[in-house]
């Protein structure tokens, strides 16, 4: 396997679409600026010009610029203002001091270090969710004190200069300093992580550091130690009310607990890492109860710190996230964290694939660091899911579908280098194939980790390289006949030609199709699509269901012809049989889901269609566009498809319009594909985790497949009073009711949209 | 000095992409590559680095102060806040007319009072 292809491949589509051009406020410098540029150096010297300058200005014409060639005003746009208080963080009132008046070595009440530790935490929490350090954790004075100027040594890191030498530190203000250190290391692992994966800066977190070091001189081993040696000094302590001391010592082990934990995350084969992120969580329901010990301390948080970070952009205000939602977001990131390492567990590609995509749809989202551990544990350094190659996961899903035991995916091939025995030919072409596939494969694995809005746009990108791969692995398929020896189906009835089984470019438009569909999908969830386009986004989710279900009908064709000569054949061993149903399963599975999936489309397009025929849905005034020009805008991604081709406007709204069927019929057919679906869904309910090809999500793929039914199930009522009403207001009569469509998230499904049924008088 | 608006003109465009130090009317520094300037002395800066003094110590007895600096990138000093302007230039090759205006080699020195700047030694790794 070309590791090497696959990563250039990758990087070249990452590179894409990362932020598409838009200035970052953050990517002039990704790592760090350039060190100060010092103002004495021997030879060079500063000329006052301050008069020939002002003179030399004078005389210019108003409006007229001297100016470098190659700068141009597009650029000075992003330009900060000095002595502008909203653009220029230095800048000060008139009397205003640069420095806060704060005294680090005043003594702090425990109740205080409570305080600022639980605000500390909103903090963190805050950053987690997306706002910069800037405004967040490093608002905290004793943050800054900690990490300016940057610290090499613990011995090193007193708030109050003279504690290392002359006077004791107070074991409060130490405690404070081993939670702040343990609390920056934290920051640090997690920091680290994100920066390693794909994720998008302006909308899912802040790496930027400020050029500040997050305690990267520092040994884990030495905070964590330090941690512990305060946690044990407290115990001894007698100078603390019991309740306040049982509140420290909780906050103390579990910045211990949460320090060792993103430590131990980062390694992708420990079994272990599942039961840190659970005994993190045990802390969180004390250190919820305890916080009401705290004293707030708001004179230890400034925003005047911004003015001392290396920063392009305007100055900002602190972010207040709230206790509770900062303990949710804590609490939901160990549950999803723990939840995460299990895709390390590996049943079958399939298996895999159900896992990221419901892993990601959970909601809400799981948070941006978790979401770049579960990049790292499938992805880290080019090995899949800690110990196995892309070939392998590749191979077993070809197995799986399209090639059930067949001699293409035959690692002994690759051991002949006779150049004219055809095994060897074989092995050569399926490299090449998996060199371009690959790619193609992981892409759409680490798409699925990004966020949703992300998702929906990569795919809507990629999906024309499928449609080349698919093109691609045609060519391969063909030239692989001549060595596979493959007899084709003779059968007059069908076809004329002879008909091969194009296994390659079929697994390709397998994958293809599902990733136009999820497109269609995640419009749904993301409210792409007006209400006057639903009858039309799901009469096209249900054409390009169809279209797989048959393209999984020609599949199956293939492996059962396969199957039942491999029966015949004494030599196949058992497990090569084996095989063969495997594949069988999977195909009949997804046919199962593609026709529950079709029906429920096929119902809702119908009853939209009937809805706004009754002039009940509502189009908004577009005075700048027609139909047919939006709706090519809205098939964009799939404009420079071949296969399934577009549906021409015109056609489509015939298709979808049916002038010639009347209300009621069209409600008959929606009720009917709706029954039809719902029972689709019951029996796949009924599925266990191994046939439903979600080992190690089968709670979540169940509660997914149980809302669909519920949302199908309304779907019927739906369609039953809106029958009723036709049928009370007779031929020409106005129904008396309206319609409410859920925002998504409201209704029992994102991606089925039911609209609700109100009476009016 | 009587200038024409076209000797003007050159002047100021044989300063852009050098480095010059802006110091504003509160004292700070601003040190960066010279991009554009107009008629009421604005000027654009790039790569630019604040200088600041630091607040006067609380503690008499503590003498070494150095200037804190730190990152700006792009910035537009308006030409009202303009209280010095200075061109960083190489000693070995000002003309001697230069040297003499400037005082170079006569021992006296200019920035006395600089020092390195805070962050220094502590990159990011």
């Amino acid at each position: 396997m070309s590791s090497n292809g696959s990563d250039i491949v990758s990087q070249e589509i990452a590179n894409l679409d990362i932020n598409d051009g838009a200035r970052d406020a953050f990517a002039m410098y990704d790592s760090a600026p350039p060190p100060a540029p010092k103002l004495k150096s021997k030879g060079v010297i500063a000329m006052d010009m301050t008069a020939e300058f002002a003179n030399a200005a004078q005389q210019l014409d108003v409006g007229q610029l001297v100016k470098d060639p190659y700068f141009t005003l597009f650029e000075s746009v992003g330009a900060l203002e000095i002595m502008d208080r909203k653009m220029d963080s230095g800048c000060l009132e008139p009397g205003e001091t640069m420095e806060d008046e704060y005294d680090f070595s005043q003594s702090l009440l425990p109740e205080e270090i409570i305080g600022i530790i639980d605000q500390l935490l909103c903090h963190e929490m805050a950053w987690h969710m997306g706002y910069p350090l800037a405004q967040t954790i490093f608002t905290s004075l004793y943050i800054d004190k900690l990490l300016s100027p940057c610290p090499l040594s613990i011995q090193q890191t007193y708030f109050d200069t003279r504690h290392g030498s002359s006077i004791h530190e107070p074991l409060t203000v130490r405690i404070l300093r081993a939670y702040c250190l343990g609390l920056i290391k934290t920051c640090s692992y997690i920091n680290n992580r994100v920066k390693a994966e794909h994720f998008y800066e302006e909308e899912d977190f802040v790496t930027h550091t400020f050029n500040r070091s997050l305690l990267e001189g520092i040994e884990h081993d030495d905070i964590f130690q330090f941690l512990e040696e305060t946690t044990r000094l407290l115990a001894i302590s007698d100078d603390v009310s019991p309740d306040v001391k049982k509140a420290l010592d909780c906050r103390l082990r579990f910045r211990a607990q949460f320090l060792e934990t993103v430590e131990v995350a980062d390694s992708s084969t420990s079994d272990a890492i599942a039961q840190h992120w659970k005994t993190l969580g045990e802390f969180l329901p004390f250190l919820k109860s305890s916080s009401k010990f705290g004293k707030p301390s708001p004179f230890s948080f400034s925003v005047k710190i911004q003015r001392k970070l290396a920063s392009t952009v305007p100055p900002r205000p602190i972010v207040q996230v709230s206790q509770e939602s900062s303990f949710d977001h804590l609490e939901r990131l160990c549950r999803d964290a723990a939840v995460a390492v299990e895709v390390l567990n590996y049943y079958n590609s399939q298996s895999l694939l159900t896992f990221v995509i419901l892993f990601q749809g959970r909601k809400p989202q799981p948070s941006v660091y978790v979401r770049t551990l579960l990049q790292h544990y499938i992805f880290a350094d080019m090995i899949m899911l800690g110990d196995k190659s892309i070939r392998h996961i590749l191979d077993d899903d070809l197995a799986s579908t399209v090639l059930p035991n067949h001699k293409l995916l035959d690692r002994d091939n690759d051991d002949i280098e006779v150049p004219h025995d055809l095994r060897h030919q074989m092995a050569l072409r399926m490299e090449t194939f998996r060199a371009r596939a690959a790619g193609s494969y992981l892409d759409l694995l680490r798409t699925i980790c990004q966020n949703r809005c992300r998702i929906r746009r990569s795919l809507c990108h990629t999906i024309v390289d499928w449609d080349t791969l698919q093109l691609d692995a045609e060519e391969l398929d063909v030239e692989l006949r001549d060595f596979t020896m493959e007899a084709p189906i003779l059968d007059q009835q069908i076809s004329t030609e002879p008909i091969y089984s194009f296994p390659l470019s079929s697994w390709a438009y397998f994958y293809k199709l599902k990733q136009m569909e999820w497109i269609v999908q995640m419009g749904f969830e993301l409210e792409t699509y007006q209400q006057d386009e639903l009858a039309g986004m799901y009469w096209y989710l249900q054409y390009l269901v169809r279209t797989r279900y048959r393209h999984l009908e020609r599949i199956r064709g293939f492996d059962v012809r396969g199957f039942a000569a491999a029966r015949k054949d004494p030599k196949v061993p058992s497990n090569k049989i084996l095989e063969y149903t495997r594949a069988v399963s999977f195909i009949d599975f997804s046919s199962m889901e593609a026709a529950a999936t079709y029906g429920f489309a096929d119902s809702l397009s119908s009853l939209f269609t009937v809805l706004s025929r009754l002039s009940l849905i509502k189009s908004p005034p577009r005075p700048y566009s027609n139909d047919s020009m939006r709706y090519e805008v809205r098939m964009k991604p799939f404009l420079g498809i071949g296969l399934p081709e577009l549906v021409p406007f015109d056609e489509l709204t015939r298709t979808i319009m049916q002038p010639e069927e009347s209300n009621l019929d069209l409600l008959k057919f929606a009720s009917e594909c709706a029954v039809g679906a719902k029972k689709g869904f019951e029996v796949l309910t009924k599925l266990s985790a191994k046939d439903a090809y979600c080992q190690g999500s089968h709670e979540s793929w169940l509660n997914n497949i149980k809302a669909c039914l519920k949302a199908c199930i309304f779907t019927s009522i739906t369609i039953a009073s809106v029958k009723k009403a036709v049928e009370v207001a007779g031929i020409d009569g106005r129904p008396k009711i309206k319609i409410e469509i859920p925002p998504s998230g409201k209704g029992y499904h994102d991606w089925w949209i039911v609209p609700k049924v109100v009476p009016v008088s | 000095m009587a200038q024409t608006k076209t000797q003007a003109e050159s002047y100021l465009a044989s300063l852009l992409g050098k480095t010059l130090r802006v110091t504003t009317t509160d004292t700070r520094m601003f040190l960066g590559q010279f991009k554009c300037t107009d008629s009421d002395q604005n000027i654009i800066l790039s790569q630019t680095f604040e200088y600041r003094l630091p607040p006067p110590p609380k503690e008499p007895g503590t003498t070494t102060q150095d200037l804190t600096s730190r990152y700006l990138g792009l910035v537009v000093v308006p030409g009202e806040y303009i209280t010095k302007v200075e061109v960083e230039a190489f000693e070995s090759q000002l003309s001697r007319e230069e040297r003499e205006r400037f005082g170079v080699g006569s021992g006296k020195k200019e920035n006395e009072r600089v020092g390195g700047s805070e962050g220094e030694g502590c990159a990011l790794g």
